[in-house]
């Protein structure tokens, strides 16, 4: 007395269940990033709701100023004002307000919770339980899979947006993001390297321009110098440059 | 008008805490048993030698009329959650006016139901007396009749006729005499002429029937929610582990809560006394993001306290002080706990309570050139004057950072790329000595090696880094 089996197009509307060819389809609609490209990439067509989303940063330098912050900008501007609260969970650097006034609902709806190691996923958890949180940007470069998992039930159903900062070298470990993007600076623009996803795995990164204080086209203007460039250097280092010098004694 | 009626039967014995079959006595006679004892057959106004014969175990507590009023204004403060018309009708009643309260609760029946719950977690035996008369809802409730929910106001005469005389609380020589003249009902009283009640047992006899009946008015005093809210308990035992004060302090926090209701207010810090037996007494106190009389808000702050915190010395007694209070009108008790944007200060307050209360914070601009200066933490995000702002970066170092030069160029992990023209920042020469001080910096937006965008400035000193565009 077996049941009837379940046709497969059932069995794909599974958020858990996909083609090995074909994204999978979200439990509900993402909120797009802002760039077509990388929504066109992602399951539920843009940064995926009630899910943890894991952006993994370089971890030799500084490990931040890549434009991270600059890739979620769009999506936080799009949240309504009364979406929710902003949290920012132990972040590595101090927040300087003047920049943040101008991102996402703006400093009215911004909180930042310092908090260590331990006390941060502790925090994580019961913000996304308390379902008043918009987005919830959390740094937490000890967490193991076992503190994300709780993240992921913790906001399971909800509508927030919530994406864990680590650094790079956890890209071969396990983690229960259905979400991981690992990100590093290109001439041109920020390159997302997606690990994981529900769908078929990437071969090349996405790179995307994200904004910066000046722009990529100005950017890579620059990239070649010009001569006036390599006098100045000239000049800086002390090399002497015979026909200038020349002339000025003439 | 709805006068609900509580009468706490065992309010001179559950003042204490002894070990039960215990009673309470006065002059030698037995004022009131728990119920223990009262299975063992001891009865109120029996001596104690024959109570005593009766449960040779029993334990005896001298009556204390000051635990009990102490008591019962405590049960008027968290009656206050009910109805800010709240009596007292000592020496174990109250009275509150519920009239107006009943959509707020729900209806007769949730309102009832958290009405006894609540005396009930105060660990006091209670019956509920409902009547549309303070009188009549006070005889109800001595007489044990249970709350009638539906109840109409000929119903309610019917019921105080079939109610027997000794609810009155008569004096014992009245209460002979009814006896001897055969009269056990109230209606037996109701039918004799109000002037010969008058002339045989003075005249407030029928003036009780008249105000218990609704012919007369009943003017009670309401009872005076005091201006400044300290409550203490006694233990019942010396407490050695902080997570075990919670129960003793639930009782109070549930007071405050119902205190601050009928105040229209809600507070932003209370402070809980411990009381230990020989060192000095410590505080503990208790913030909240925003203002509340939340009690289940006000518990669950202290829970994540209680769990942190280590006795210096055993508890024995708890004090609760709130002594700034906010006018907080509008929202009521059930209006709380609703999602969305005020639902994140409950969270915030746990927060707070285990990292700290400056771990938990929005941030604000303050106008002026100087970087570090331009930030400031406040303790609850506010609404921020949009400016202008120039292309400032999202995240700052603490301290700026020295950048080595070489050959004329500042590097980090490699040469950096200046991207812009200087931007001069020179400000600050008010507060030289004392604050940051007088800076002159130009400023540059660089690129490291590592595609890192970065915002550095140079002043007499060389470079430094200072900000990063995330």
């Amino acid at each position: 007395m077996s049941a009837a089996p379940l046709p497969l197009s059932t069995l794909l509307q599974r958020a858990d269940l996909w083609r090995g060819d074909a994204l999978g389809c979200a439990a509900q609609a993402g909120l797009a990033s802002g760039f077509a490209s990388l929504d066109a990439l992602l399951p539920g067509s843009g940064w995926p709701r009630g899910a943890l989303t894991e952006l993994l940063l370089p971890q030799t330098g500084l490990g931040a100023g890549l434009g991270e912050l600059s890739l979620l900008r769009p999506a936080l501007s799009a949240l309504d004002a009364d979406a929710g609260w902003v949290l920012l969970v132990s972040p590595p650097w101090v927040p300087h307000a003047p920049a943040w006034q101008g991102l996402g609902p703006g400093l009215s709806r911004l909180i930042v919770v310092e908090a260590a190691r331990d006390d941060a996923a502790w925090a994580c958890e019961q913000l996304l339980a308390s379902g008043a949180v918009a987005a919830l940007l959390a740094w937490l470069p000890e967490s193991d899979a076992r503190a994300l998992r709780r993240l992921q039930l913790a906001m399971a159903g909800q509508q927030a947006l919530a994406f864990v900062f680590r650094p790079d070298r956890f890209v071969g470990s396990a983690s229960p993001a259905p979400l991981r993007i690992s990100l590093t600076a290109e001439a041109t623009g920020l390159a997302l390297n997606i690990v994981k996803r529900r769908g078929p795995p990437l071969t090349a990164p996405l790179i995307l321009p994200v904004e910066r204080p000046i722009s990529w086209a100005r950017l890579a203007a620059r990239q070649t110098p010009s001569p006036l460039q390599t006098i100045a250097q000239g000049v800086a280092t002390g090399v002497p440059l015979a026909g200038v010098t020349n002339g000025a004694r003439v | 008008m709805r006068w609900l009626a509580l009468r706490m039967f065992r309010l001179p014995i559950e003042v204490f805490t002894a070990r039960p079959p215990a009673v309470a006595v006065a002059r030698g006679r037995v004022i009131a048993t728990d119920a223990a004892a009262e299975a063992l057959g001891v009865q109120p106004r029996q001596r104690l030698s024959s109570a005593l014969g009766l449960a040779p175990q029993l334990s005896a507590c001298e009556r204390d009329a000051q635990r009990e009023s102490a008591a019962l204004a405590r049960l008027a403060c968290w009656a206050g959650r009910f109805s800010p018309q709240v009596c007292l009708a000592p020496p174990d009643e109250l009275l509150i006016d519920i009239g107006g309260s009943l959509r707020l609760f729900g209806g007769l029946e949730a309102l009832l139901q958290q009405a006894e719950a609540g005396v009930a977690a105060e660990a006091y035996s209670v019956s509920l007396g409902l009547a549309s008369t303070p009188l009549a809802a006070q005889w109800f409730a001595r007489a044990g009749v249970p709350p009638d929910l539906t109840q109409t106001p000929a119903d309610e005469q019917a019921q105080l006729t079939a109610l027997p005389v000794a609810v009155m609380g008569l004096d014992e020589r009245s209460a002979r005499r009814l006896a001897v003249l055969g009269i056990g009902r109230i209606g037996a009283l109701q039918a004799l002429p109000a002037a010969t009640l008058a002339r045989r047992f003075g005249p407030s006899l029928p003036t009780q029937l008249a105000q218990a009946r609704g012919d007369l008015p009943d003017l009670r005093r309401a009872f005076d929610f005091p201006e400044r809210f300290s409550e203490y308990i006694e233990l019942p035992a010396r407490v050695e582990q902080a997570p075990m004060l919670l129960f003793g302090a639930r009782r109070l926090l549930q007071a405050l809560a119902g205190w601050l209701n009928a105040r229209g207010a809600g507070l932003q810090q209370c402070t809980l006394e411990l009381e230990h037996e020989d060192v000095a007494d410590s505080q503990l106190v208790l913030g909240f993001a925003a203002p509340t009389r939340d009690g289940e808000r006000l518990l669950r702050v202290l829970r994540e306290r209680l769990d942190r915190l280590e006795l210096a010395a055993p508890v024995v007694g708890l004090r609760l002080v709130a002594e700034r209070i906010e006018a907080m009108p509008g929202e009521s008790v059930p209006m709380f706990g609703e999602a969305g944007a005020q639902g994140i200060a409950p969270v915030i307050e746990r927060l707070r309570a285990r990292l700290g209360r400056e771990a938990v914070h929005g941030i604000a601009t303050v106008a002026g050139h100087r970087p570090e200066c331009s930030t400031v933490a406040v303790d609850w995000p506010q609404a921020a004057v949009a400016g202008d702002a120039p292309l400032r970066p999202l995240w700052l170092l603490r301290e700026p950072r020295p950048l080595p030069e070489r050959a004329g160029r500042p590097h980090h992990d490699g040469p950096l790329q200046l991207l812009t023209r200087p931007e001069r920042i020179e400000s600050g020469w008010w507060d030289a000595g004392e604050g940051l001080g007088d800076i002159r910096r130009d400023y540059h937006i660089a690129r490291s090696v590592r595609g890192e965008w970065l915002w550095i400035y140079r002043d007499a000193e060389g470079w430094w880094l200072q900000g990063l565009f995330a």
